[in-house]
């Protein structure tokens, strides 16, 4: 997928003008939180899941070579092939390949993010497979040409109005009518999506988790359409990502009780298959091939480094849910797959801290997402640290290095600094009384601070600064 | 169980061969058809199902609704586990409208952990089903039958074991 995480700006503005995606987004955030409270706080230990399911993942990340191999061995066993994409060229080459023979034209799909970071469709469209994403929210956003905008419910983004419009403009030829209500909407997609699942030649899934003890792929979906893209076709084929392997099926029931909660606020996706290898004799449906493509674009260079904790990661959008930037304006405006708290960290990590070098500061730190992250992710660490990375590498602007600079040399002389806060107070006091640009209370902007204050309002400080109130108290602490 | 907490309803006979009229019972419910594809599970076959139409094969897109054996049931999340083989055919738990999956009660576990070690070798799918198909990818408003069944029926076989 072509990234565009350098215009995070631009786009964020462009979003924020967004009438339709306010309102999709303003209904979808109440949603996710709340359900998501009342599950978490059903289950009494949800926080001895949480740490074990961090223990779990970072004994995986310490010996992720041996678990892949565990994984691959017994994967082939049951009759699948595993293919190794160090990139994504190689994982569209990998699919390429399986896809290219007579007879093969139509591709279903279930949702996988990780065919998103090469652009799979697009590939496979180009060699003359016509593919069809069979989540409802992945097939909205495919009619609209789009990419998704949150990992588990990626339109999130559309009215139930441009949906509508979406199924008028492209299902009217086919003699579908107008439908406007949810129920209707969902059961014309039904309609339309059964013809695909029962016609196609490939499936293509995602894997949520890789079990190295037995080598399943377990797929979670609450549609179904997973299932149904994996049994029908004649082949099926894994896109997953490295870091989704776990150790056994007795650590699966931990990461499940944590990822249905966050995710949803259920208690258990509806539907949750451990797939092991092609069609078995006697068996009267599945596919005759089984492949499992394990990607790793860059994740494996992200091993052992202080970003590491990120590849915990199994997924849910918790962070998302709960931050105010990414429900202010959309996964769009991110630019590349991952939106979000973990798409800032894993972004910069996996198109290079250059490409979108303005993820790092979508965040306000106030550590919602690291709070709600069932894996306890520290997120906001991780974006501190990529912020560091970026001023090491010379890649901040040059108002924002003159500003660090002179703070800095301001800072460390005492009696300058303490000059330097009790002039600016003045200097904000006297404008809030010559009353210019002030409403009662607030700055609508400050000389110097434009940029700070274009999105929001300053308060009118206190008379003295801090450091004045501070030794004022102190003196009447000690007398 | 929770089993109802998903969203999935519940129906107690006392043997399998209370199973049939359980099927006629909620079917007649549902306005649907007695018309019924079957795992071609031996228990299944040797039960006399007067009175519904049935076919021991797996589901292709046709059929309306399924009848199907489970493995065993997860009580912490409601969960039915289903393991594939030739008698346990994966379409029949999506493609039908309408799924009824027959549990013995003998068959419950407490929690998932206790589901794998009755699994002796991995089958080629362990499917957990946990109610009926659903999505809310519009507007955040949940709708039942996405693309698997609307309704998801267990009749709990009362076996006496557990």
């Amino acid at each position: 997928m072509q990234a565009k995480s350098r215009q995070f700006r631009e786009s964020a503005k462009v979003a924020l003008l967004d009438e339709d995606l306010r309102t999709a987004m303003s209904r979808a955030e109440g949603g996710f939180v709340d359900t998501r409270r009342a599950a978490v706080e059903e289950l009494e230990n949800f926080q001895e899941y949480r740490e074990f399911a961090r223990e779990t993942k970072n004994h995986v990340l310490g010996h992720l070579d041996h678990y892949l191999c565990l994984f691959e061995k017994n994967a082939t066993a049951s009759g699948g092939r595993v293919h190794w994409a160090a990139n994504g060229e190689d994982v569209n080459r990998i699919v390429l390949d399986i896809c290219n023979r007579p007879g093969i034209g139509k591709i279903t799909k279930g949702k996988s993010m990780v065919s998103e970071e090469s652009g799979l469709n697009a590939a496979l469209e180009s060699g003359g497979h016509q593919v069809v994403e069979t989540d409802l929210g992945e097939y909205i956003i495919q009619l609209a040409q789009e990419t998704p905008s949150h990992i588990i419910a990626p339109a999130v983004h559309k009215t139930k109005q441009a949906v509508t419009d979406l199924f008028e403009e492209f299902h009217n030829e086919a003699g579908y009518p107008k439908v406007v209500e949810h129920g209707d909407i969902v059961n014309q997609a039904r309609q339309v999506l059964r013809d695909h699942f029962c016609t196609a030649d490939v499936g293509i899934t995602g894997g949520n988790f890789l079990v190295a003890e037995t080598g399943s792929v377990a797929i979670i979906t609450n549609e179904g359409n997973g299932d149904l893209t994996a049994t029908l076709p004649d082949i099926h084929i894994v896109v997953t990502s490295i870091e989704k392997v776990i150790p056994d099926l007795q650590s699966l029931g931990g990461f499940l009780r944590l990822l249905g909660r966050s995710a949803t606020g259920q208690v258990m996706s509806v539907y949750t298959t451990l797939f092991n290898g092609p069609r078995r004799a006697g068996d009267l449906d599945g596919p005759t091939e089984f492949h499992v493509v394990l990607v790793d674009n860059g994740r494996s260079g992200v091993l052992g480094t202080r970003h590491q904790d990120i590849l915990r990661c199994i997924k849910c959008g918790a962070c998302m849910n709960h931050c105010p930037v990414y429900t202010s304006v959309g996964g769009h405006a991110y630019g590349w797959v991952y939106p979000g708290p973990m798409g800032s960290v894993v972004t910069p990590l996996l198109i290079g801290r250059k490409n979108a070098p303005d993820l790092p500061y979508a965040c306000t730190l106030n550590g919602r997402c690291k709070t709600v992250c069932p894996v306890m992710i520290p997120l906001p660490e991780l974006l501190r640290e990529h912020r560091n990375n970026l001023v090491e590498m010379g890649e901040t602007g040059i108002v924002h290095r003159l500003g660090m600079w002179a703070w800095y040399r301001v800072a460390r002389r005492p009696a300058l600094y303490r000059l330097a806060t009790r002039l600016y107070v003045l200097k904000l006091n006297l404008i809030a009384r010559l009353g210019s640009p002030f409403r009662r209370g607030s700055f609508r902007s400050i000389p110097f601070a434009g940029g700070w204050t274009r999105t929001r309002d300053f308060p009118v400080p206190q008379a003295t600064t801090f450091q004045a109130q501070w030794r004022k108290r102190g003196r009447r602490g000690r007398s | 169980m929770m089993h109802e907490r998903v969203h999935g309803t519940l129906d107690k006979v006392d043997d399998l061969a209370g199973v049939p009229r359980a099927v006629c019972r909620y079917l007649q419910n549902l306005s649907v058809p007695l018309r019924i594809v079957m795992s071609p599970d031996p228990e299944f076959s040797s039960i006399n199902w007067e009175g519904v139409d049935v076919e021991g094969r797996a589901a292709s897109r046709e059929d309306r609704c399924s009848v199907t054996m489970a493995f065993a049931g997860i009580a912490e999340t409601g969960t039915v586990a289903m393991v594939s083989s030739a008698s346990s055919p994966i379409t029949s738990h999506f493609l039908p409208e309408v799924n009824i999956a027959a549990l013995k009660q003998s068959r419950l576990v407490p929690a998932m952990e206790d589901l794998w070690p009755l699994i002796a070798e991995q089958p080629r799918t362990v499917n957990l089903i946990s109610g009926p198909s659903k999505t809310a990818d519009i507007e955040q408003t949940i709708v039942y039958g996405a693309h698997g069944p609307r309704h998801f029926h267990v009749i709990l076989v009362c076996d006496g074991d557990a």
